[in-house]
């Protein structure tokens, strides 16, 4: 009976727990090892002008001094505008992805690669695909949502807009 | 005088013109089944169908082969694609009944579309031989 147990902890260990949210209609799911915190709107600082190409990039909300670009999720994976009303903080890098709600968390026993047919930008957003509840959920690429390239270049328009601000009060 | 060689090919409908691709490239014909939409921006792929476990994407050719009137697709043609690295399996919405036919493959002339990979002379008909791959791609351009 113990051997039994133990054998289905090791089964169900075989899987990951996932977050699943959704962005307008579409669910999705983020590998939950990757977030730190699920937080409402509340804090979001907005970023002044941002060059066309970060334009996913509009807030920046500092959670326990560490400052993160919020990356809208509807601009990232180009659909049309819905109602946000929570940013997924992640773990390993100062990035959050702003969603509009969050659904449940579950496990999933893997991710399917997504087909070879799919060669856009899809490739680069999900990490595959995962069948929960005969559902298909892209899980996402956390990695592609800001390069360290990405970070570097909104860092140094930040300071460039702060350091025009400056000048303009002084003068 | 020897005889031509036959081989066997898949006839399938886009509203009223029809269709072929060689019969070893499909593996089975489903019916209409819940597509699994996500965004993405590859054209002319609309979603997955999950089959028995495998997630197959969808194919939608009619848009180039026969434009945007093609009447409501009522099956899937499963069909196998090759990648560099791999066989993979896409669903092809058609829009009625699927044939199976055996006949010689003639080869294109220079106007057809590159996507056409020959011709089958039938009694009433003439049917392009499709290339998927090719068609996929050039549509990707």
């Amino acid at each position: 009976m113990r051997l039994t147990r133990q054998k289905k902890r090791v089964q169900r260990a075989a899987g990951f727990p996932v977050i699943l949210f959704t962005i307008g209609e579409q669910l999705f799911a983020i590998d939950a090892a990757l977030v730190n915190e699920i937080q409402s709107l509340q804090g979001l600082q907005p970023l002044g002008t941002q060059p066309r190409q970060f334009g996913k990039v509009r807030h920046t909300v500092t959670r326990e001094g560490r400052r993160y670009w919020v990356v809208d999720g509807n601009v990232h994976l180009g659909m049309m505008p819905t109602h946000s009303t929570r940013v997924l903080l992640l773990d390993h890098t100062p990035v959050a992805l702003k969603v509009d709600a969050i659904v449940r968390m579950t496990e999933i026993s893997r991710v399917l690669a997504l087909p070879h047919a799919f060669h856009g930008e899809e490739r680069h957003w999900y990490k595959g695909l995962a069948l929960i509840d005969g559902t298909v959920v892209p899980v996402i690429n956390a990695d592609s949502l800001l390069s360290h390239y990405d970070m570097t270049a909104l860092e140094q328009n930040l300071l460039t807009l702060a350091s025009a601000e400056s000048e303009r009060i002084m003068a | 005088m020897s005889a031509a060689a036959t081989a066997s090919f898949v006839l399938f409908p886009l509203g009223k013109k029809r269709f072929a691709l060689p019969a070893e490239r499909v593996t089975e014909l489903a019916r209409m089944d819940h597509v699994h939409d996500f965004p993405s921006t590859t054209p002319l792929v609309n979603g997955v169908l999950v089959r028995r476990g495998e997630v197959i994407p969808v194919c939608d050719v009619a848009q180039v082969l026969v434009g945007s009137d093609a009447p409501p697709r009522k099956f899937y043609l499963i069909a196998k694609r090759r990648f560099e690295t791999a066989e993979e399996r896409a669903a092809i919405p058609v829009t009625g009944d699927c044939e199976l036919t055996n006949s010689e493959l003639l080869p294109r002339t220079g106007d057809l579309a590159v996507y056409v990979n020959g011709l089958l002379s039938l009694p009433d008909e003439i049917v392009e031989v499709l290339d998927l791959e090719t068609l996929m791609m050039e549509e990707a351009r």
